[in-house]
Protein backbone atom coordinates (compact mmCIF):
# COMPACT_ATOMS: atom_id res chain seq x y z
CA UNK A 1 0.00 0.00 0.00
CA UNK A 2 1.35 3.17 -1.05
CA UNK A 3 1.14 6.28 1.28
CA UNK A 4 1.03 9.91 0.76
CA UNK A 5 1.43 12.19 3.71
CA UNK A 6 -0.54 15.42 4.16
CA UNK A 7 0.85 18.27 5.93
CA UNK A 8 -0.73 21.45 7.00
CA UNK A 9 1.32 24.35 9.22
CA UNK A 10 0.66 26.55 11.58
CA UNK A 11 3.39 29.02 11.92
CA UNK A 12 3.61 32.37 14.54
CA UNK A 13 5.81 34.78 13.12
CA UNK A 14 6.83 37.05 15.92
CA UNK A 15 6.74 40.79 14.64
CA UNK A 16 9.37 43.11 15.06
CA UNK A 17 7.69 46.54 15.96
CA UNK A 18 9.47 48.15 19.22
CA UNK A 19 6.56 47.86 21.22
CA UNK A 20 3.80 44.75 22.49
CA UNK A 21 0.72 44.68 20.67
CA UNK A 22 -1.46 46.08 23.21
CA UNK A 23 0.27 48.04 25.43
CA UNK A 24 3.49 50.19 25.23
CA UNK A 25 5.90 47.68 26.75
CA UNK A 26 9.12 46.49 24.79
CA UNK A 27 9.90 43.85 22.72
CA UNK A 28 13.68 43.47 23.12
CA UNK A 29 15.07 40.31 23.27
CA UNK A 30 17.40 39.14 26.27
CA UNK A 31 16.12 41.82 29.09
CA UNK A 32 15.92 41.04 32.82
CA UNK A 33 12.84 38.95 33.27
CA UNK A 34 9.81 40.87 34.06
CA UNK A 35 11.45 44.08 33.52
CA UNK A 36 8.91 44.85 30.37
CA UNK A 37 5.90 44.65 31.67
CA UNK A 38 2.73 46.46 32.84
CA UNK A 39 -0.87 46.75 34.23
CA UNK A 40 -1.56 45.53 30.62
CA UNK A 41 0.61 42.26 29.82
CA UNK A 42 0.30 41.28 33.44
CA UNK A 43 -3.35 41.60 33.05
CA UNK A 44 -3.98 43.99 36.34
CA UNK A 45 -7.69 44.64 37.10
CA UNK A 46 -9.19 47.93 34.92
CA UNK A 47 -6.03 47.83 32.82
CA UNK A 48 -6.94 48.33 29.24
CA UNK A 49 -5.88 46.73 25.65
CA UNK A 50 -4.77 49.28 22.67
CA UNK A 51 -4.24 47.99 19.30
CA UNK A 52 -0.37 48.64 17.73
CA UNK A 53 -0.87 50.11 14.37
CA UNK A 54 2.06 48.97 13.58
CA UNK A 55 1.51 45.83 14.08
CA UNK A 56 -1.72 45.98 12.22
CA UNK A 57 0.66 47.47 9.33
CA UNK A 58 2.70 44.57 9.26
CA UNK A 59 -0.24 41.66 8.93
CA UNK A 60 -1.21 44.08 5.62
CA UNK A 61 2.27 44.05 5.02
CA UNK A 62 2.14 40.58 4.34
CA UNK A 63 -1.30 40.25 3.52
CA UNK A 64 -0.34 42.06 0.06
CA UNK A 65 2.83 39.95 -0.54
CA UNK A 66 1.22 36.70 -0.68
CA UNK A 67 -2.13 37.54 -2.29
CA UNK A 68 -4.61 37.26 1.08
CA UNK A 69 -8.15 38.72 1.24
CA UNK A 70 -7.74 41.65 3.38
CA UNK A 71 -10.96 41.55 5.48
CA UNK A 72 -12.37 45.76 6.06
CA UNK A 73 -13.52 44.32 9.45
CA UNK A 74 -12.39 41.78 12.08
CA UNK A 75 -12.25 40.82 15.54
CA UNK A 76 -10.63 40.07 18.38
CA UNK A 77 -11.71 37.17 20.48
CA UNK A 78 -10.63 35.81 24.05
CA UNK A 79 -8.85 32.46 24.30
CA UNK A 80 -9.31 31.01 27.12
CA UNK A 81 -6.68 28.44 28.97
CA UNK A 82 -4.93 28.27 31.80
CA UNK A 83 -0.93 27.90 31.88
CA UNK A 84 1.25 30.13 33.72
CA UNK A 85 2.48 31.67 31.20
CA UNK A 86 -0.57 33.70 30.31
CA UNK A 87 -1.56 36.48 32.93
CA UNK A 88 -4.70 37.06 31.74
CA UNK A 89 -6.05 33.48 31.87
CA UNK A 90 -6.81 34.04 27.73
CA UNK A 91 -4.90 35.35 25.10
CA UNK A 92 -6.03 37.98 22.50
CA UNK A 93 -6.63 36.17 19.49
CA UNK A 94 -8.93 36.22 16.07
CA UNK A 95 -10.83 33.03 15.58
CA UNK A 96 -13.89 33.59 13.91
CA UNK A 97 -13.27 36.90 11.86
CA UNK A 98 -9.68 36.56 10.89
CA UNK A 99 -7.64 39.72 9.47
CA UNK A 100 -6.46 37.60 6.52
CA UNK A 101 -8.07 35.17 4.32
CA UNK A 102 -6.70 33.20 1.85
CA UNK A 103 -3.03 33.59 -0.27
CA UNK A 104 -0.31 31.58 -1.28
CA UNK A 105 3.33 30.51 -0.99
CA UNK A 106 4.91 29.21 -4.21
CA UNK A 107 7.43 26.82 -3.67
CA UNK A 108 11.15 26.37 -6.37
CA UNK A 109 9.17 23.99 -8.23
CA UNK A 110 6.38 26.25 -8.76
CA UNK A 111 3.92 24.65 -6.40
CA UNK A 112 1.79 26.67 -4.50
CA UNK A 113 1.03 26.04 -1.26
CA UNK A 114 -2.80 27.85 -0.39
CA UNK A 115 -3.07 29.63 3.21
CA UNK A 116 -6.10 29.37 4.83
CA UNK A 117 -5.75 32.42 6.92
CA UNK A 118 -3.37 34.87 8.79
CA UNK A 119 -4.63 35.95 12.23
CA UNK A 120 -3.31 38.52 14.83
CA UNK A 121 -2.71 37.48 18.29
CA UNK A 122 -0.14 38.30 21.09
CA UNK A 123 2.56 35.74 22.52
CA UNK A 124 2.85 34.44 25.85
CA UNK A 125 5.33 34.65 28.44
CA UNK A 126 8.19 31.51 29.28
CA UNK A 127 8.39 29.35 31.78
CA UNK A 128 11.92 27.89 33.08
CA UNK A 129 11.18 24.39 34.54
CA UNK A 130 12.89 23.59 38.15
CA UNK A 131 15.10 20.42 37.24
CA UNK A 132 15.52 17.44 40.14
CA UNK A 133 14.35 18.30 43.94
CA UNK A 134 13.49 21.98 42.45
CA UNK A 135 9.61 21.74 42.14
CA UNK A 136 9.49 24.83 41.06
CA UNK A 137 8.80 26.47 37.64
CA UNK A 138 10.25 30.42 36.93
CA UNK A 139 7.98 32.83 34.64
CA UNK A 140 8.92 35.70 32.78
CA UNK A 141 6.18 37.85 31.29
CA UNK A 142 8.75 39.95 29.02
CA UNK A 143 7.24 38.09 26.27
CA UNK A 144 3.49 37.97 27.20
CA UNK A 145 1.76 40.25 24.90
CA UNK A 146 4.71 40.66 21.86
CA UNK A 147 2.71 40.66 18.67
CA UNK A 148 2.18 37.47 16.49
CA UNK A 149 1.07 36.24 13.02
CA UNK A 150 -0.57 33.13 12.82
CA UNK A 151 -0.68 32.11 9.49
CA UNK A 152 -2.23 28.31 8.68
CA UNK A 153 -2.17 26.65 5.53
CA UNK A 154 -4.44 23.92 4.16
CA UNK A 155 -2.71 20.27 4.35
CA UNK A 156 -1.11 20.68 0.90
CA UNK A 157 2.09 19.61 2.12
CA UNK A 158 3.78 16.31 0.94
CA UNK A 159 6.97 15.69 2.73
CA UNK A 160 9.14 16.94 4.85
CA UNK A 161 11.58 18.84 2.88
CA UNK A 162 8.35 20.41 1.67
CA UNK A 163 7.36 21.77 4.76
CA UNK A 164 11.32 23.30 5.61
CA UNK A 165 11.51 24.83 2.29
CA UNK A 166 7.78 26.36 2.98
CA UNK A 167 9.05 27.76 6.21
CA UNK A 168 12.22 29.42 4.71
CA UNK A 169 10.19 30.69 1.99
CA UNK A 170 8.14 32.51 4.72
CA UNK A 171 11.60 33.62 6.39
CA UNK A 172 12.91 34.92 3.49
CA UNK A 173 9.65 36.89 2.75
CA UNK A 174 9.12 38.43 6.16
CA UNK A 175 12.99 39.57 6.37
CA UNK A 176 12.47 40.93 3.12
CA UNK A 177 8.99 42.85 3.87
CA UNK A 178 11.24 44.07 7.34
CA UNK A 179 8.44 42.82 9.56
CA UNK A 180 10.22 40.03 11.32
CA UNK A 181 13.61 38.77 11.99
CA UNK A 182 12.60 35.27 11.24
CA UNK A 183 15.21 33.83 13.45
CA UNK A 184 13.66 30.70 14.54
CA UNK A 185 16.65 29.64 17.17
CA UNK A 186 14.99 32.81 18.91
CA UNK A 187 11.67 31.93 18.79
CA UNK A 188 10.30 34.54 15.99
CA UNK A 189 9.32 31.90 13.95
CA UNK A 190 7.81 29.00 15.45
CA UNK A 191 5.70 26.00 13.88
CA UNK A 192 3.36 23.38 14.88
CA UNK A 193 2.63 20.67 12.26
CA UNK A 194 -0.58 18.18 11.66
CA UNK A 195 -0.05 15.07 9.68
CA UNK A 196 -1.71 12.12 8.87
CA UNK A 197 -1.47 9.49 6.23
CA UNK A 198 -3.88 8.59 3.65
CA UNK A 199 -3.55 5.32 0.37
CA UNK A 200 -2.56 7.53 -2.45
CA UNK A 201 -5.56 5.67 -3.99
CA UNK A 202 -8.12 7.00 -1.54
CA UNK A 203 -9.46 10.67 -0.65
CA UNK A 204 -9.99 9.77 3.16
CA UNK A 205 -7.72 10.83 5.19
CA UNK A 206 -5.76 8.83 8.50
CA UNK A 207 -6.55 10.35 11.51
CA UNK A 208 -4.57 13.55 12.58
CA UNK A 209 -1.60 14.00 14.65
CA UNK A 210 -0.74 17.81 15.70
CA UNK A 211 3.22 18.16 16.90
CA UNK A 212 3.91 21.35 18.50
CA UNK A 213 6.82 23.68 19.31
CA UNK A 214 9.10 22.81 16.55
CA UNK A 215 11.73 25.74 16.69
CA UNK A 216 14.30 24.83 13.59
CA UNK A 217 14.04 23.58 10.44
CA UNK A 218 15.82 20.26 10.83
CA UNK A 219 13.78 20.10 13.43
CA UNK A 220 10.74 19.93 11.34
CA UNK A 221 12.30 17.67 8.54
CA UNK A 222 13.39 15.09 11.17
CA UNK A 223 9.98 15.17 13.42
CA UNK A 224 7.91 14.96 9.96
CA UNK A 225 10.41 12.18 8.82
CA UNK A 226 9.87 10.20 12.40
CA UNK A 227 6.06 10.88 12.42
CA UNK A 228 5.83 9.43 8.68
CA UNK A 229 7.86 6.51 9.64
CA UNK A 230 5.87 5.74 13.16
CA UNK A 231 2.56 6.05 11.53
CA UNK A 232 3.19 3.88 8.24
CA UNK A 233 4.17 1.13 10.57
CA UNK A 234 1.04 1.59 12.56
CA UNK A 235 -1.07 1.40 9.67
CA UNK A 236 0.58 -1.49 8.35
CA UNK A 237 0.36 -3.50 10.96
CA UNK A 238 -3.46 -2.84 11.17
CA UNK A 239 -3.38 -0.41 14.44
CA UNK A 240 -5.10 3.09 14.71
CA UNK A 241 -3.51 6.06 14.97
CA UNK A 242 -4.65 8.19 18.08
CA UNK A 243 -5.42 11.40 17.18
CA UNK A 244 -3.53 13.53 19.89
CA UNK A 245 -0.79 16.05 19.99
CA UNK A 246 2.64 15.31 20.34
CA UNK A 247 6.26 17.11 21.08
CA UNK A 248 9.52 16.46 19.77
CA UNK A 249 12.53 15.70 21.34
CA UNK A 250 15.34 16.84 19.55
CA UNK A 251 18.12 14.87 20.98
CA UNK A 252 16.40 11.22 20.07
CA UNK A 253 14.34 12.43 16.68
CA UNK A 254 11.37 11.11 18.39
CA UNK A 255 8.36 12.64 18.74
CA UNK A 256 6.41 11.34 22.41
CA UNK A 257 2.44 12.11 23.03
CA UNK A 258 1.72 15.27 25.14
CA UNK A 259 -2.06 14.71 25.48
CA UNK A 260 -4.81 12.89 23.36
CA UNK A 261 -7.71 14.66 21.79
CA UNK A 262 -10.34 13.39 25.33
CA UNK A 263 -8.18 16.03 27.44
CA UNK A 264 -7.79 18.37 24.56
CA UNK A 265 -8.71 21.76 25.53
CA UNK A 266 -11.92 23.74 24.65
CA UNK A 267 -10.94 27.00 24.57
CA UNK A 268 -14.31 28.65 24.96
CA UNK A 269 -13.63 31.70 22.48
CA UNK A 270 -15.60 34.61 22.88
CA UNK A 271 -15.52 38.05 21.28
CA UNK A 272 -12.88 40.51 23.21
CA UNK A 273 -14.99 43.42 24.71
CA UNK A 274 -12.39 45.23 25.64
CA UNK A 275 -11.12 46.31 21.83
CA UNK A 276 -13.28 47.63 18.99
CA UNK A 277 -13.32 45.89 15.60
CA UNK A 278 -10.34 45.75 13.11
CA UNK A 279 -11.14 48.12 10.49
CA UNK A 280 -8.70 48.03 7.72
CA UNK A 281 -9.60 50.97 5.20
CA UNK A 282 -8.80 50.98 1.04
CA UNK A 283 -7.17 53.75 1.95
CA UNK A 284 -4.79 52.35 4.79
CA UNK A 285 -4.16 49.31 2.43
CA UNK A 286 -3.03 51.07 -0.98
CA UNK A 287 -0.90 53.17 1.72
CA UNK A 288 0.87 49.94 2.75
CA UNK A 289 1.27 48.70 -0.30
CA UNK A 290 3.54 51.98 -1.60
CA UNK A 291 6.22 50.09 1.42
CA UNK A 292 6.05 46.97 -0.25
CA UNK A 293 9.55 46.33 -1.74
CA UNK A 294 10.57 44.14 -4.50
CA UNK A 295 9.85 40.47 -3.64
CA UNK A 296 12.14 37.92 -3.68
CA UNK A 297 10.56 36.23 -6.60
CA UNK A 298 10.71 39.18 -8.74
CA UNK A 299 13.90 40.56 -7.72
CA UNK A 300 15.49 36.89 -8.73
CA UNK A 301 13.68 36.96 -12.33
CA UNK A 302 14.88 40.86 -12.73
CA UNK A 303 18.52 39.41 -11.92
CA UNK A 304 18.34 36.76 -14.40
CA UNK A 305 17.30 38.70 -17.18
CA UNK A 306 18.66 42.12 -16.24
CA UNK A 307 22.13 40.80 -15.30
CA UNK A 308 22.49 37.77 -17.35
CA UNK A 309 23.45 35.46 -14.41
CA UNK A 310 22.29 31.80 -13.92
CA UNK A 311 19.08 30.92 -12.05
CA UNK A 312 21.24 29.25 -9.41
CA UNK A 313 23.43 32.56 -8.82
CA UNK A 314 19.61 34.49 -9.14
CA UNK A 315 19.20 32.78 -5.92
CA UNK A 316 21.73 32.80 -3.88
CA UNK A 317 22.06 36.28 -4.55
CA UNK A 318 18.20 37.26 -3.86
CA UNK A 319 18.20 35.03 -0.54
CA UNK A 320 18.77 38.17 1.30
CA UNK A 321 17.50 41.83 0.18
CA UNK A 322 21.01 42.71 2.01
CA UNK A 323 22.71 40.80 -0.28
CA UNK A 324 21.26 41.47 -3.18
CA UNK A 325 21.64 44.93 -3.05
CA UNK A 326 25.14 44.32 -2.39
CA UNK A 327 25.25 42.31 -5.55
CA UNK A 328 23.52 45.59 -7.08
CA UNK A 329 25.71 47.71 -5.75
CA UNK A 330 29.06 45.68 -7.29
CA UNK A 331 27.52 45.95 -10.65
CA UNK A 332 26.68 49.55 -10.75
CA UNK A 333 30.92 49.17 -10.47
CA UNK A 334 32.03 46.99 -13.02
CA UNK A 335 30.37 45.24 -16.13
CA UNK A 336 31.05 41.94 -15.83
CA UNK A 337 28.32 40.78 -13.91
CA UNK A 338 27.95 37.11 -14.74
CA UNK A 339 31.54 37.04 -13.23
CA UNK A 340 30.79 38.95 -10.62
CA UNK A 341 28.08 37.15 -9.61
CA UNK A 342 29.64 33.66 -9.64
CA UNK A 343 32.83 35.64 -7.30
CA UNK A 344 30.28 36.24 -4.78
CA UNK A 345 28.42 33.06 -4.62
CA UNK A 346 31.50 30.83 -4.83
CA UNK A 347 34.45 33.20 -3.27
CA UNK A 348 33.00 35.80 -0.89
CA UNK A 349 30.02 33.42 0.43
CA UNK A 350 32.24 30.25 1.00
CA UNK A 351 35.23 32.38 3.04
CA UNK A 352 32.49 34.58 4.81
CA UNK A 353 30.65 31.40 5.74
CA UNK A 354 33.58 29.91 7.17
CA UNK A 355 34.32 32.54 9.20
CA UNK A 356 31.22 33.76 10.23
CA UNK A 357 31.32 36.89 8.49
CA UNK A 358 28.87 39.51 6.81
CA UNK A 359 29.87 39.37 3.58
CA UNK A 360 29.58 43.20 3.66
CA UNK A 361 33.33 43.21 5.16
CA UNK A 362 34.58 43.18 1.44
CA UNK A 363 33.69 46.58 0.47
CA UNK A 364 31.41 45.96 -3.06
CA UNK A 365 34.04 48.41 -4.86
CA UNK A 366 36.86 45.73 -3.93
CA UNK A 367 34.67 42.68 -5.96
CA UNK A 368 34.09 44.92 -8.98
CA UNK A 369 37.81 45.35 -8.76
CA UNK A 370 38.54 41.70 -8.84
CA UNK A 371 36.51 41.00 -11.97
CA UNK A 372 37.79 43.98 -13.62
CA UNK A 373 41.50 43.14 -12.85
CA UNK A 374 40.22 39.50 -13.99
CA UNK A 375 39.32 40.63 -17.54
CA UNK A 376 42.07 42.92 -17.84
CA UNK A 377 44.62 39.34 -17.30
CA UNK A 378 46.24 41.44 -15.17
CA UNK A 379 45.21 38.59 -11.99
CA UNK A 380 44.16 34.91 -13.20
CA UNK A 381 41.41 32.92 -11.24
CA UNK A 382 43.47 31.20 -9.20
CA UNK A 383 44.70 35.16 -8.01
CA UNK A 384 41.11 35.85 -7.27
CA UNK A 385 40.29 32.67 -5.24
CA UNK A 386 43.26 33.80 -2.75
CA UNK A 387 41.98 37.71 -2.48
CA UNK A 388 38.92 36.68 -1.03
CA UNK A 389 40.18 35.39 2.01
CA UNK A 390 42.95 37.99 2.61
CA UNK A 391 40.34 40.42 1.72
CA UNK A 392 37.75 39.27 3.66
CA UNK A 393 40.76 39.08 6.71
CA UNK A 394 42.60 42.83 6.26
CA UNK A 395 39.45 44.44 5.17
CA UNK A 396 42.04 45.77 2.66
CA UNK A 397 41.34 46.46 -1.46
CA UNK A 398 42.97 43.97 -3.91
CA UNK A 399 45.31 46.16 -5.24
CA UNK A 400 47.01 47.04 -2.32
CA UNK A 401 46.87 42.70 -1.50
CA UNK A 402 48.31 42.28 -4.86
CA UNK A 403 50.84 44.41 -4.24
CA UNK A 404 51.73 43.89 -1.08
CA UNK A 405 52.05 39.87 -1.58
CA UNK A 406 53.48 40.31 -5.14
CA UNK A 407 50.59 38.67 -6.61
CA UNK A 408 50.58 40.48 -10.08
CA UNK A 409 49.79 38.18 -12.66
CA UNK A 410 52.90 37.54 -15.29
CA UNK A 411 52.07 37.78 -18.36
CA UNK A 412 55.69 38.41 -19.78
CA UNK A 413 56.25 36.37 -22.66
CA UNK A 414 59.88 36.13 -22.25
CA UNK A 415 59.80 35.49 -18.16
CA UNK A 416 57.16 32.53 -18.81
CA UNK A 417 59.46 31.12 -21.60
CA UNK A 418 62.36 30.85 -19.51
CA UNK A 419 60.26 29.34 -17.00
CA UNK A 420 58.64 26.83 -19.45
CA UNK A 421 62.57 26.04 -21.00
CA UNK A 422 63.58 25.22 -17.45
CA UNK A 423 60.89 23.05 -16.59
CA UNK A 424 60.46 20.93 -19.85
CA UNK A 425 64.54 20.32 -19.77
CA UNK A 426 64.08 18.67 -16.39
CA UNK A 427 60.99 16.40 -17.48
CA UNK A 428 61.87 15.46 -20.93
CA UNK A 429 60.55 12.20 -20.46
CA UNK A 430 57.14 13.89 -19.89
CA UNK A 431 57.89 15.96 -23.37
CA UNK A 432 58.56 12.52 -24.93
CA UNK A 433 55.23 11.00 -23.88
CA UNK A 434 53.77 14.04 -25.05
CA UNK A 435 55.40 14.02 -28.39
CA UNK A 436 54.31 9.97 -28.52
CA UNK A 437 50.75 11.47 -28.45
CA UNK A 438 49.68 11.34 -24.59
CA UNK A 439 48.86 15.42 -24.90
CA UNK A 440 47.12 14.67 -21.55
CA UNK A 441 50.41 15.52 -20.18
CA UNK A 442 50.06 19.37 -21.29
CA UNK A 443 48.23 19.55 -17.82
CA UNK A 444 51.30 18.20 -16.05
CA UNK A 445 53.22 21.05 -17.49
CA UNK A 446 50.60 24.03 -16.55
CA UNK A 447 50.44 22.72 -13.15
CA UNK A 448 54.82 22.77 -13.17
CA UNK A 449 54.52 26.45 -14.48
CA UNK A 450 51.94 27.66 -11.88
CA UNK A 451 53.79 25.59 -8.89
CA UNK A 452 56.91 27.50 -10.12
CA UNK A 453 55.07 30.97 -10.37
CA UNK A 454 52.85 30.43 -7.49
CA UNK A 455 49.85 30.45 -9.90
CA UNK A 456 50.77 34.15 -11.35
CA UNK A 457 51.33 32.84 -14.20
CA UNK A 458 48.72 33.97 -17.23
CA UNK A 459 47.58 30.24 -17.97
CA UNK A 460 46.83 31.57 -21.71
CA UNK A 461 49.83 32.52 -22.20
CA UNK A 462 51.45 29.38 -20.67
CA UNK A 463 49.17 27.39 -22.49
CA UNK A 464 50.03 28.91 -25.62
CA UNK A 465 54.05 28.88 -25.04
CA UNK A 466 53.86 25.20 -23.63
CA UNK A 467 52.06 24.17 -27.14
CA UNK A 468 54.16 26.17 -29.18
CA UNK A 469 57.65 24.95 -27.91
CA UNK A 470 56.18 21.43 -27.63
CA UNK A 471 54.75 21.04 -30.99
CA UNK A 472 57.25 23.07 -32.54
CA UNK A 473 60.31 21.02 -31.27
CA UNK A 474 58.32 17.81 -32.81
CA UNK A 475 59.98 17.49 -36.13
CA UNK B 1 -24.69 16.74 36.34
CA UNK B 2 -21.55 15.24 33.72
CA UNK B 3 -21.44 19.03 32.43
CA UNK B 4 -21.12 20.84 35.55
CA UNK B 5 -18.35 18.46 36.57
CA UNK B 6 -16.72 19.22 32.54
CA UNK B 7 -17.19 23.05 33.13
CA UNK B 8 -15.69 22.73 36.80
CA UNK B 9 -12.70 20.81 35.23
CA UNK B 10 -12.00 23.26 32.36
CA UNK B 11 -12.51 26.52 35.04
CA UNK B 12 -9.70 24.29 37.22
CA UNK B 13 -12.50 24.26 40.66
CA UNK B 14 -12.78 21.47 42.96
CA UNK B 15 -16.46 20.69 43.49
CA UNK B 16 -17.32 18.20 45.84
CA UNK B 17 -19.31 15.47 45.26
CA UNK B 18 -22.02 16.73 47.72
CA UNK B 19 -22.08 20.14 46.25
CA UNK B 20 -22.58 18.68 42.79
CA UNK B 21 -26.47 18.82 43.39
CA UNK B 22 -27.04 22.64 44.14
CA UNK B 23 -24.55 23.85 41.31
CA UNK B 24 -26.65 21.93 39.04
CA UNK B 25 -30.00 23.68 40.52
CA UNK B 26 -28.05 26.90 40.23
CA UNK B 27 -26.60 26.38 36.86
CA UNK B 28 -30.39 25.60 35.63
CA UNK B 29 -31.68 28.84 37.50
CA UNK B 30 -28.85 30.58 35.26
CA UNK B 31 -29.16 29.24 31.59
CA UNK B 32 -33.08 29.41 32.06
CA UNK B 33 -32.47 33.03 32.74
CA UNK B 34 -29.97 33.54 29.82
CA UNK B 35 -32.61 31.67 28.00
CA UNK B 36 -35.17 34.32 27.75
CA UNK B 37 -32.46 36.36 25.95
CA UNK B 38 -33.63 34.13 22.55
CA UNK B 39 -36.78 34.85 22.84
CA UNK B 40 -36.45 38.48 22.60
CA UNK B 41 -37.02 39.69 18.70
CA UNK B 42 -34.02 40.28 16.80
CA UNK B 43 -35.13 40.13 13.13
CA UNK B 44 -34.12 43.83 11.96
CA UNK B 45 -31.21 44.18 14.65
CA UNK B 46 -27.59 43.40 13.29
CA UNK B 47 -24.90 42.51 15.52
CA UNK B 48 -23.33 45.00 17.47
CA UNK B 49 -20.01 44.69 19.16
CA UNK B 50 -18.87 48.38 18.83
CA UNK B 51 -17.52 50.04 21.58
CA UNK B 52 -17.49 53.96 21.07
CA UNK B 53 -14.20 54.09 20.60
CA UNK B 54 -13.60 54.04 16.60
CA UNK B 55 -10.03 52.84 15.66
CA UNK B 56 -8.35 53.29 18.55
CA UNK B 57 -4.94 52.48 17.78
CA UNK B 58 -1.26 53.42 19.38
CA UNK B 59 2.00 54.51 17.81
CA UNK B 60 4.38 51.49 18.16
CA UNK B 61 6.32 53.58 20.90
CA UNK B 62 8.08 52.56 24.00
CA UNK B 63 7.33 52.97 27.44
CA UNK B 64 8.43 51.63 30.33
CA UNK B 65 5.93 50.97 33.39
CA UNK B 66 8.14 53.13 36.14
CA UNK B 67 7.28 50.86 38.78
CA UNK B 68 8.26 47.04 39.34
CA UNK B 69 5.11 45.94 39.72
CA UNK B 70 5.99 42.13 39.40
CA UNK B 71 7.69 42.83 42.70
CA UNK B 72 4.20 44.04 44.49
CA UNK B 73 2.11 41.17 43.22
CA UNK B 74 3.84 38.30 42.53
CA UNK B 75 3.49 35.81 46.03
CA UNK B 76 7.48 34.58 45.23
CA UNK B 77 9.83 36.08 43.34
CA UNK B 78 13.60 34.70 42.49
CA UNK B 79 15.84 37.02 40.28
CA UNK B 80 13.04 38.88 39.28
CA UNK B 81 10.88 35.49 37.79
CA UNK B 82 7.63 34.90 39.09
CA UNK B 83 7.89 31.55 41.03
CA UNK B 84 4.89 29.13 40.97
CA UNK B 85 4.37 25.05 41.53
CA UNK B 86 6.46 23.18 38.96
CA UNK B 87 4.18 22.53 35.65
CA UNK B 88 5.83 19.82 34.00
ZN1 LIG C 1 2.87 45.82 29.00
Amino acid sequence: MQLEAVIGLETHIELSTKSKMFCPCSTDFGAKPNSHTCPVCLALPGALPVMNKQAVEYGIKLALALGCDISPVSRFDRKQYFYPDLPKGYQISQYEYPAFIGGTVELSEGKRIHLTRIHIEEDAGKNIHGAGADNHSYVDLNRAGVPLLEMVTEPEITSPEEASEFLRKIRQIVRYLGISDGNMEEGSLRCDANISLKPNSSSTLGNKVEIKNLNSFKHVEKALRFEIKRQKELILSDQEIAQETRLFNPHESVTYSMRSKEDSFEYRYFPEPDLPLLKISEEWIAEVEKTIPELPDDKKTRFVKQYGITDYDAGVLTESAELADYYEACCKKSANSAQIAHLISTELLAITKKTGQDFSVVKPEYVARVSELMDKGSISIKIAKQLFPMMAETGDDPDSIIKKKGLMQISDSSAIEKIVDSILEVNQENVTKFRAGKTKVLGFFVGEVMKKTRGKANPKIVNQILLKKLNADNG
Amino acid sequence: MKEVKRIASLAKLSIKENELESFVAEFNKILSYIDQLSKADIEDVSPYYELNRQDRFREDVVESYPDEVIKKIAPEESDSQIVVPRII
